[in-house]
């Protein structure tokens, strides 16, 4: 069975994101630029099932710029076998909407004859969490999000999903899509001599033209903004005068 | 807010922080620093914060030696204990033995400011950083206080002490403008209103470029984009019973500590980048650069060679952010040139472990007028006109790609050379000249014996040793011709000009019109500041000389003390104006037949001056001498140097008159006990303890320092200089090397040393313990790390009767 790893290039976690000053999104220039977190925790999960002897071939694709092969190499790197970049815009700028991508994977999968697709639950840049669920049904599969556990047996996948206040076994048939959560895995780093070894591993590179899919963006952002920046605290000199406080401003 | 401080301190980095801390040490608790953002939000935020005592120099050994204190005592605090791993040691590696002789030099430098490092074969490396291999390796320095801290906690703990000693900390508060007042205070304006101060100090880090135009300066620091990553856990060193030491490794390039269980990998790549060039984004604050593994691919196979488990290692995160550099490695601590009331602590690549130190003297400077140390290393003014960005980016280039590979003696690397030139620059080339570089300046170092003649640069005596050899010959027989270009020269002019000068020096200052003199000046400290060569050309026109690299500081220190009422003025000639020195017992000759008029020695004796024409090049000619032959420096201006050359040069062939350099100077120099600015003067010691005794004037109504020079010479002397010969012959004396005395003990330091050719000496000078200063004394020096037998002489050991230079 080979295994789709679905991948997308964000502002690395551990930067500060800094607003444009006309709100038209986010700043990018010159900032550093990391997988997306959960489809680490994905590529990883991919890496232990083919290292279970459950899976054959781990593909990484991703869709976006140019410079997302940056994280196909990660992915790469952390051993998957081949990568596919789906080149899409030379605009940093231009979010590449779930539905565009739904798509696009879904043609991946077929060209591919993967019978297994493992996603991040959703990218730490928008935030959305849709793609996963979208392909699924594009492709008429079950579909199993965010992981905390993924069980293979014979024709199925068993994820244990957290959900509030508990957790929840579901029973895909497989071909299935998976999204991953946070804490799924702990995903391995790259050593160096892997990292360069990724360098050479095939790469192959696509648009969506290939596919006859239209990645036009239907939504429009009319904004952008930081959160409301957090007023300065002070600092009390006794229990006493701490409880005046908290009814001072109706806390108590 | 404040809105009148004695000091604001702009930019909360290390630099600003420690500066900060340290002005309400010194003394000074009125004081402020801005910070745009929030402390500790550049490249302190990214720096892989290692904290070495190792340094080129004594001054670098004293200040690392205070941040090491420092932070020690600032992470014992129970009130606000920091992170710093204090003591794990580190090793310098090295597998060529002509490095390991730099080791050794530097050493025996440390060990004048108490510092002790150790040589250790390849074996010992190993033994003390298991995860080292020891193939290819010779061995290394290791120096046992080595250690990393905690960038962020540092800030903030200095920043808490110097809050808690009265200063104040305004963040989120950007510096719009600067405004300097006719009394030379300052008003810092901020988005949130204006300061009024004394003092402003520029520490903004690689930012320093925006505050300086607030000022209308261009200060030579240049930011490169630097890699290091940081492993997942490594078996061996979270089995280890102790922590791993801090490698740095010139053989490829790359340092490594141990962060938690795993290594922080830093790397110095030959393909590297400048960063910021071409301005900042001004939201770049806590931000790094994208990573970029492949320009660090060249480093990483001799890593892994060194250390095996590097290749098994995962790699948890890759940190790729900016750090300032200048033109020769240092940072800029002390005065901004050409400004008053205005410091810079700026171009800081090892900030985290040298910022404490720098703020440290810094804050003494702004406070005393002069720190402890003599600073000139770290002094902002030791830079003149050709400091420029676009320079400093080539210099910073090939200072990232050698960052381990410390400079040998008479080593000058070619990134930015012919900064600055003379017309007679390429002229000197075609005759073979191998030039050397003085603040910019290619000056020549010696003639090559042939065109392939190449030179290994060594702590030994190397080829070039015979090339002097003769070119000494050669003047000492007949004639030799050198240029000394660069050197500083000033106008001075008024009616007053004489009688002021009188006040700055403490010297006798020569009255006569077409003497010269040499004359010295002091600080407030009653400290040696600095040597000129005053030359009396009329009633109210004074030439003033020093040394190529003072141009700055000493039009800062004169400017400074000039006559209020406009009487005197002065300007540098500096760029305008170069030197043909011609030397050797012929010299008159050459001079008679290129130049009118009578120079015999009755009617141009020594130390005389006067204006003539070099065949057809106006020059003036002065009877100096720093080889203690006869000799003439013939001051010309560049746009007419070729001719004057041409002229001496045809003048010269009826004596075969020969090129010399300034190895050939340096060695003859020494013979005759002449000393070199920063040198063998410094402004650690007062002008009795430097010897200078037949130069100082204390029946003068006043000079600068003369008070606190009578309160030093009732304490007594610190030091004494002193001249020794050296009973070896591989290698010279170099600066910084410890001396001993006959029980082993370290009780001073060397100044310089060089081979004397005409009286056949290794001649070395230094300061030594007033109790060992006595003409006959046996010590022993450390050459290249190892004692050698030595004596203290008379300084004049070449024609100590001044025959030859008054002939």
């Amino acid at each position: 069975m080979k295994a789709l790893v679905p991948v997308k290039r964000v502002i690395d976690y551990n930067v500060k994101v800094r607003v444009k000053a006309n709100g038209s999104g986010v700043d990018l220039t010159n900032t550093k630029m990391s997988m997306n977190p959960f489809d680490e925790i994905a590529v990883e999960e991919a890496m232990r099932l083919k290292e279970a002897g459950f899976v054959s071939e781990v593909v990484v694709v991703t869709i976006g710029v140019a410079k997302s092969e940056e994280v196909l190499r990660s992915g790469l790197a952390m051993g998957a076998d081949r990568a596919i970049l789906i080149e899409t815009t030379d605009d940093v700028n231009i979010d590449i909407e779930p539905l565009a991508v739904a798509k696009l994977l879904a043609k991946v999968v077929a060209q591919e004859g993967s019978g297994l697709v493992l996603a991040g639950k959703q990218a730490i840049d928008n935030d959305i969490n849709a793609t996963g669920q979208m392909l699924a049904e594009l492709l008429g599969w079950g579909q199993a999000t965010s992981a905390s556990e993924v069980v293979i047996t014979n024709e199925a996948a068993r994820v244990t999903r957290e959900v509030d206040g508990g957790l929840q076994v579901v029973n895909v048939t497989l071909p299935a899509i998976v999204t991953c959560d946070l804490r799924l895995n702990e995903p391995r780093y790259a050593s160096l001599p892997n990292i360069m070894k990724a360098k050479k591993k095939p790469l192959e590179r696509k648009t969506p033209a290939d596919f006859g899919v239209d990645t036009a963006p239907r939504l429009k952002i009319l904004n952008t903004q930081e959160p409301a920046t957090r007023a300065a605290g002070q600092i009390l000199g006794s229990v006493a005068e701490l409880a005046a406080k908290l009814k001072e401003v109706g806390a108590v | 807010m404040k809105t009148q401080t004695r000091a604001v301190v702009i930019g909360g980095g290390i630099a600003g922080c420690s500066t900060l801390y340290h002005l309400t040490q010194e003394g000074w608790t009125d004081v402020v620093l801005v910070e745009r953002n929030e402390l500790t939000s550049g490249t302190t935020w990214h720096s892989a914060a290692q904290v070495t005592n190792f340094g080129g120099t004594q001054t670098m050994v004293g200040l690392k030696s205070h941040s090491i204190k420092l932070y020690k005592e600032l992470a014992d605090d129970p009130d606000y204990p920091i992170n710093y791993h204090h003591a794990d040691g580190g090793i310098r590696l090295t597998n060529d033995p002509k490095q390991m002789e730099g080791y050794r030099h530097f050493a025996s430098v440390a060990k004048g400011m108490g510092a002790d490092f150790e040589i250790i074969d390849a074996e010992e490396c190993a033994r003390r950083h298991p995860l080292v291999s020891t193939q290819n390796l010779l061995g290394g320095l290791w120096d046992p206080l080595d250690g990393d801290i905690d960038p962020a906690q540092l800030c903030q703990a200095l920043a808490r002490r110097a809050r808690k000693a009265g200063a104040e900390v305004y963040r989120h508060t950007p510096v719009t403008g600067l405004t300097q007042h006719k009394d030379d205070s300052w008003t810092v304006h901020t988005d949130k209103g204006d300061i009024d101060c004394e003092v402003v100090i520029n520490a903004c880090g690689y930012r320093v470029n925006e505050v300086g135009a607030m000022m209308g300066v261009e200060h030579p620091v240049a930011s490169m984009e630097h890699q290091y990553f940081l492993t997942d856990d490594i078996k061996d060193i979270a089995e280890a019973d102790h922590r791993m030491p801090l490698l740095r490794c010139p053989i490829s390039d790359y340092y490594c500590r141990q962060e938690k269980n795993g290594l922080l990998v830093g790397f110095y790549e030959q393909d590297c980048k400048t960063w910021g060039m071409d301005g900042i984004d001004p939201d770049f604050v806590n931000a790094l650069c994208p990573d970029d593994l492949d320009r660090v691919m060249d480093v990483l196979a001799g890593a892994f060679e060194r250390m095996p488990a590097l290749e098994e290692a995962g790699i948890r995160s890759i940190v790729n952010g900016p750090i300032t550099y200048t033109i020769d490695g240092a940072p800029l601590v002390g005065p901004i040139p050409g400004k008053r009331n205005a410091f810079c602590i700026i171009g800081l690549r090892a900030g985290l472990g040298e910022g404490g130190g720098h703020g440290w003297l810094l804050a003494q400077q702004i406070v005393h007028g002069e720190a402890q140390y003599d600073t000139w290393v770290i002094d902002p003014r030791r830079f003149t006109g050709h400091a420029t960005v676009e320079l400093t980016a080539l210099k910073s280039i090939e200072d990232y790609q050698n960052e381990f590979r410390f400079h040998f003696p008479h080593e000058h690397r070619p990134a930015g050379r012919n900064a600055k030139t003379t017309p007679i620059t390429p002229v000197l080339a075609a005759e073979g000249a191998e030039f050397g570089v003085v603040n910019g300046w290619e000056r020549i170092a010696y003639v090559k014996p042939s065109s392939d003649f190449t030179e290994t640069h060594s702590f030994q005596f190397n080829e070039t040793f015979d090339v002097v050899t003769k070119e000494i010959e050669a003047v000492q027989a007949s004639v030799g011709m050198t240029e000394l270009n660069g050197f500083n020269r000033f106008e001075i002019t008024g009616t007053g000009a004489r009688d002021w000068l009188d006040t700055i020096m403490c010297s006798r200052v020569p009255r006569k019109i077409g003497k010269v003199g040499l004359t010295y000046f002091l600080n407030h400290k009653g400290d040696v500041k600095g040597e000129a060569t005053l030359a009396n050309l009329s009633e109210d026109r004074i030439w003033y000389g020093s040394a190529a690299a003072s141009e700055y500081h000493d039009m800062d220190w004169l400017t400074a003390h000039l006559p209020e009422d406009g009487s005197v003025k002065i300007k540098s000639l500096t760029n305008e104006w170069s030197i043909l020195v011609i030397a050797g017992p012929k010299s008159r000759e050459v001079l008679s037949a290129v130049s009118r008029g009578d120079w015999s020695k009755a009617a141009f004796p020594w130390l005389s001056v006067r204006e003539a024409y070099i065949g057809i090049a106006p020059a003036v000619v002065m009877s100096v001498s720093f080889s203690g032959e006869l000799a003439y420096e013939i001051h010309v201006p560049s746009h007419q140097l070729y001719a004057a050359y041409l002229a001496l040069k045809e003048a010269g062939a009826a004596h075969d008159m020969k090129l010399f350099g300034s190895h050939a100077v340096e060695s003859m120099r020494l013979e005759k006990g002449y000393r070199h600015w920063k040198a063998d003067l410094i402004t650690e010691f007062n002008p009795f303890e430097s010897v200078l005794d037949r130069f100082i004037k204390m029946d003068k109504p006043d000079f600068i320092g003369k008070t606190a020079l009578e309160a030093q010479i009732k304490r007594g002397p610190r030091r004494k200089f002193v001249t020794l010969v050296l009973d070896c012959t591989h290698a010279p004396a170099h600066g910084g090397d410890s001396i001993l005395a006959p029980d082993g003990r370290c009780i001073g330091t060397i100044t310089s040393g060089e081979w004397g050719h005409r009286t056949g000496q290794n001649i070395a000078m230094g300061f030594v313990d007033p109790d060992f200063d006595t003409i006959g004394q046996a010590l022993s020096v450390e050459v290249i790390g190892a004692p050698v037998g030595a004596q203290v002489v008379t300084p004049d050991l070449y024609d100590p009767n001044y025959e030859k230079i008054r002939a």
